[in-house]
């Protein structure tokens, strides 16, 4: 598996946040493959190519962990543009955020996410949890080794989802 | 006697004895009178009088004959008939003999009268002999011979029909007489009414149309109301009243009005109308089809009423109404948008307050790690110090989540459904008594609790807030007992308790225990974030219950809670709409 072509997006506005979620998924061996930006608009310009990602490597992110209250677009904005493309709805996204409302669970389920994390506050329980979705989305929930195509992968995603 | 001749005659013979001076019978002279004719004469008046008797005897009245002395010389059959006197009886009785008493004093001067040459003829009431009353006419009629009044016939005839009949028509006429006069009366009466209520009509007007809609009667109420003068409006079509849009479309409407209270009897309409002088009046009209009795159209009535102070009036009261709505409607909209306030805000408190705790939970275990990496024996009390830290922060986010699982229950809708009590408790409890760490705990549960309406998510919170903190306060005793029972009120519904051996608390402090982050116990004895009661309450107050408690301290507490049979009503939802975050 080409690791650095398939890169995990981070997009999270505030930067202790993100040195956390950097962090576990250091633990978790994943540090050299994040890719962080900071906010919804940065993060379509990355998937999109756009702007100072025009030039960028690799396909489309093997995983999202998504922030949902961020400046200019929020999480559910971003959710909503990639479950809408044809060409990223495939892309696997974790919504991660400190919100446990109700509400915002509705609407990011709504909107397509594939997980949604309230962040805990105890850093063991974090890394538990960043240590399960990565598992799963990134080594287990994986295609048919011989359908590496971008379509047959759609099939299979949508499969499992 | 028989003639030489041998024809017979009528004699007359008398006798007389002839006496000498001593009285000695000497000889009878007789004397022989030929009486034939006289005896002739006699038998004609007999024979007279017979017939004149047959007459009057059978003429209907009474006839009778007076001679100068008023002594009866005559008197007719019906004399028996009508008054009871016989005919044989009465003649040459004086008159006065004959009369009831009294009746003399009254006739008497009459005949006087009659005896001096007078005729007479009066009309009175007698009573008959069988006791009815009569009205008779009396004639008294001089019998004049020679000059001298020799008696007077008597003539008297029932007239008691006559007199009746008469009676009756002059009844009649007058009562005829009287009932014209009150009739009049009452017409000149009601005529006069009419006019003054007519012509004194202040908001209303009423003017008469033919059949064809031409004015009749144009009335002063009309005239003040409308403004034009009984000249210009007598014999005019009624349209001509109707000033707005065109001569031709009021003749139109107006005729359709008129066939619509032929039709139905009348035709009300509301709208406004203008005035000569070109003002305007809200009225309220009223077009009424008049009948004579045989159902023929004979014309129309048309009142009209000013209603403009009213229709001012509703206008009024539906711009207050509008406006009150208005109102209402803005006031919600201010509800609505605080009630988003507190859900943007209770969403700060969600993400914005707990993101900071995360960080200083996180960074201090990361803290913790990277000082142990460094000097590998650990330091005692940077240990501890970063332990309080970690700690606080994690207690300030049960606060928080706390304060967000109370304030979402505000907002949220309670799903009523079934819930099995047996089950719950039974489930609570066993959470609870899974790790017991030594402890004995005697529970008492009734087998027979009931199925309620509710949420059963949020009943769970009350029962494991109710019984954890049972659990958690008789802690201190080697024993502790945690008893639950329930009643049925019909008023009220169901009412539960949990009764422990626990600490208690002071009686004085019951109402602060529901409050938010109220506690009784210093944190230090028991734990906990002074958020389960607070929450417990709102729960069972979504629910249309209440909750209430009592303890004695040190010797143990009984929570009681109640819930309607029902669930809870839509009434208490709406009420309870707008959260309030931070209200105990």
């Amino acid at each position: 598996m080409n690791k650095n072509a398939e890169a995990i997006l981070l997009v999270e506005d505030n930067p202790d946040d993100a040195e956390l979620t950097k962090l576990a998924l250091a633990r978790h061996g994943l540090d050299g493959r994040v890719t962080h930006v900071s906010d919804g608009m940065q993060a379509l310009d990355y998937l999109y190519r756009r702007d100072g990602f025009t030039d960028r490597t690799g396909g489309n992110p093997i995983l999202v962990l998504l922030d949902l209250k961020m400046p200019l677009l929020d999480g559910i904005g971003v959710l909503k543009e990639i479950k809408s493309s044809e060409h990223l709805r495939n892309i696997p996204v974790v919504v991660l955020t400190s919100s446990t409302e109700p509400s915002d669970l509705q609407r990011a389920y709504d909107a397509g996410t594939n997980a949604y994390i309230a962040k805990p506050t105890e850093f063991a329980q974090f890394l538990s949890a960043m240590k399960h979705v990565c598992e799963f989305w990134i080594n287990i929930n994986q295609p048919a080794p011989q359908s590496a195509s971008a379509g047959m992968r759609s099939t299979s995603f949508g499969e499992l989802a | 006697m028989l003639r030489r001749d041998g024809t017979v005659f009528h004699a007359l013979l008398s006798s007389s004895a002839v006496r000498d001076a001593s009285g000695q019978f000497l000889r009878s002279n007789t004397t022989v009178v030929d009486i034939t004719l006289r005896k002739v004469a006699e038998i004609a008046l007999r024979e007279n009088q017979r017939f004149l008797q047959t007459i009057t005897d059978h003429v209907p009245g009474l006839i009778a004959y007076l001679d100068a002395m008023l002594r009866l010389r005559f008197a007719n059959a019906e004399h028996q008939r009508v008054f009871g006197l016989d005919p044989g009886k009465i003649l040459g009785l004086h008159i006065s003999e004959c009369l009831p008493p009294g009746e003399w004093a009254e006739i008497g001067p009459r005949l006087q009268a009659a005896l001096g040459g007078q005729m007479q003829t009066f009309d009175v009431w007698r009573k008959t002999v069988s006791g009815e009353s009569i009205f008779v006419s009396t004639t008294y009629l001089p019998d004049i011979h020679e000059g001298l009044v020799q008696g007077v016939f008597v003539q008297t005839i029932d007239i008691t029909d006559h007199k009746r009949i008469e009676q009756r028509v002059s009844q009649l006429n007058d009562e005829l007489e009287q009932r014209i006069r009150e009739r009049s009366i009452e017409l000149l009466e009601s005529e006069q009414r009419f006019r003054l209520m007519v012509d004194n009509l202040r908001e209303y007007c009423i003017f008469f149309l033919d059949a064809e809609g031409c004015i009749t009667d144009w009335t002063d109420s009309a005239q003040r109301m409308e403004g034009y003068s009984p000249t210009e409006m007598l014999g005019r079509h009624y349209s001509l009243l109707f000033r707005q849009g065109k001569p031709d479309d009021a003749l139109a409407s107006a005729n359709q009005m008129l066939r619509m209270a032929a039709s139905r009897g009348q035709h009300e309409l509301h709208s406004w109308h203008e005035r000569k002088d070109g003002s305007r009046y809200f009225s309220h009209s009223l077009l009424i089809a008049l009948r004579d009795d045989s159902g023929e159209l004979r014309g129309f009535a048309k009142i009209n009423r000013d209603m403009t102070d009213a229709k001012r009036l509703d206008d009024l009261m539906r711009n207050i109404n509008d406006e009150l709505e208005n109102r209402v409607a803005e006031r919600t909209e201010q509800l609505l948008a605080a009630n988003k306030d507190l859900e943007s805000f209770s969403y700060s408190v969600s993400h914005d307050l707990r993101s900071p705790l995360r960080h200083i939970s996180s960074f201090v275990s990361l803290l913790d790690e990277h000082l142990s990496e460094q000097s590998k024996q650990s330091d005692e009390t940077t240990q501890r110090y970063l332990s309080t830290i970690g700690n606080s922060a994690r207690h300030m986010s049960q606060l928080i989540d706390g304060l967000l699982a109370f304030s979402r229950l505000g907002r949220s809708a309670v799903n009523l459904t079934a819930v099995d009590f047996a089950m719950l408790v039974d489930a609570v409890v066993n959470q609870l008594a899974h790790d017991t760490g030594g402890r004995v705990v005697d529970w008492v549960i009734p087998p027979d609790l009931p199925v309620v309406q509710g949420d059963g998510l949020l009943l769970r919170e009350v029962w494991a807030n109710l019984l954890g903190n049972a659990y958690k306060y008789t802690r201190p005793r080697e024993r502790a007992r945690i008893e639950i029972s329930w009643s049925v009120d019909p008023a009220v519904g169901y009412t539960f308790d949990v009764r422990d051996n626990g600490v208690g608390f002071d009686t004085q402090y019951a109402q602060k225990l529901f409050g938010v982050f109220q506690r009784l116990h210093r944190a230090s004895e028991f734990e906990g974030t002074g958020i389960g009661l607070a929450l417990t309450r709102r729960i069972l107050e979504r629910h249309g219950g209440s909750i209430w408690a009592e303890s004695q301290v040190g010797e143990g507490s009984v929570f009681h809670f109640s819930l309607p049979f029902e669930g809870v009503s839509p009434t208490d939802l709406v009420r309870d709409s707008i959260p309030s975050v931070l209200e105990p």
